[in-house]
């Protein structure tokens, strides 16, 4: 049980180090299976959108140095 | 001119597929080596080979499993499930770059995991005179939790797209064999190669791909069709490398000490 345990740790280590980013990149995603399908926008906004949680989130940790 | 095109075509996804497996690779087999060699150097070669190689074995099942089976669920399907990952993955390791790159967060150290390996290696007491159960055990472990890592990216690389398994592999393969020449030839740990850079590579590469597949999968047309495998990646890296400058000056503007981040 505790080996299994271990391997499954490793396995969402591979994806989660920050809970937070993780979980807007999910919502994002959803918002744009939601969206941008159903309206034909352009999948640009999807990457527009992952950059945007992913500077939100450096500057975040960089600022809470302090 | 139909060929020409056709080949050009194809390199737009072979291409970055071959880089991004090797890098990765490239970053997980150091990972292995550093702590192969310690185990090696202080518990004996025969229980740190054997170890390695049955963990080598097992992983090179995995992907021969895995990847065909992977070929057998709709590609829509497989496009969104693993570009998923690969974003996740992709992000996780960018983040953590652009972190260190800064200042952020410390470099990872090669020859400090190395003293580190042998000093826990050493503390378990004396070696067994043949087969040597904890040199064995520590060996496989280490070379099985940074392959599954190559052989996620290889299958999530290689999945998502028709024909992509070969050269992802290829990639891998080649990591392999570059980081085990290292190994034999240096006998210490490779800390001349900037791991750091190597992770910003891949994150970059591995987010592009992740991007791209989800946009294929939810049946959105991408500008540029194929071509634009490689605009996600340059606005990518113009974008991580402004996110590192725009670090450095928020941590210069509120000094402190460097926390550690696994």
């Amino acid at each position: 049980m505790r080996a299994l345990l271990a391997i499954w740790r490793e396995c969402v280590g591979l994806f989660v180090d920050d809970g937070r980013l993780v979980a807007c990149v999910l919502l994002w995603l959803a918002a744009c299976w939601i969206l941008l399908r159903p309206l034909g926008w352009s999948p640009i906004l999807l990457a527009v959108g992952l950059a945007a949680i992913l500077a939100e989130n450096v500057l975040r940790r960089a600022a809470e140095r302090s | 001119m139909v060929l020409e095109w056709q080949i050009v075509f194809d390199w737009t996804h072979a291409g970055p597929t071959i880089v991004a497996a090797f890098l990765a690779s490239l970053v997980e087999f150091i990972e292995a080596l550093t702590v192969v060699l310690a185990v090696g150097a202080v518990r004996g070669w025969r229980g740190a080979l054997a170890g390695t190689g049955a963990a080598l074995a097992v992983l090179v099942l995995m992907t021969a499993i895995l990847g065909p089976a992977i070929t057998r669920v709709p590609q829509g399907v497989v496009q969104i499930a693993l570009g998923t990952l690969l974003l996740l993955f992709g992000m996780r390791w960018l983040r953590k770059a652009i972190l260190r790159a800064a200042g952020i967060i410390p470099l990872h150290d090669e020859d400090a995991a190395y003293a580190k390996e042998s000093a826990a290696m050493r503390a378990l007491g004396m070696r067994a005179r043949r087969w040597d159960r904890i040199a064995l055990a520590t060996a496989f472990k280490i070379t099985m939790v940074e392959g599954v890592e190559v052989v996620f990216i290889v299958v999530a690389i290689g999945g998502g797209g028709g024909g992509l398994l070969l050269p992802a592999s290829v990639g891998a393969l080649v990591a392999l064999l570059l980081v085990t020449a290292l190994g034999v030839a240096l006998h210490r740990p490779v800390a001349m190669i900037p791991e750091n850079t190597l992770k910003f590579a891949v994150g970059i590469l591995v987010s592009a791909f992740g991007a791209f597949w989800i946009g294929e999968g939810l049946g959105l047309a991408w500008p540029g069709g194929d071509w634009s495998l490689l605009g996600l990646n340059a606005g990518w890296l113009m974008m991580s490398l402004l996110l590192v400058i725009l670090c450095r000056h928020r941590s210069r503007m509120s000094p402190s000490v460097a926390r550690s981040e696994a």
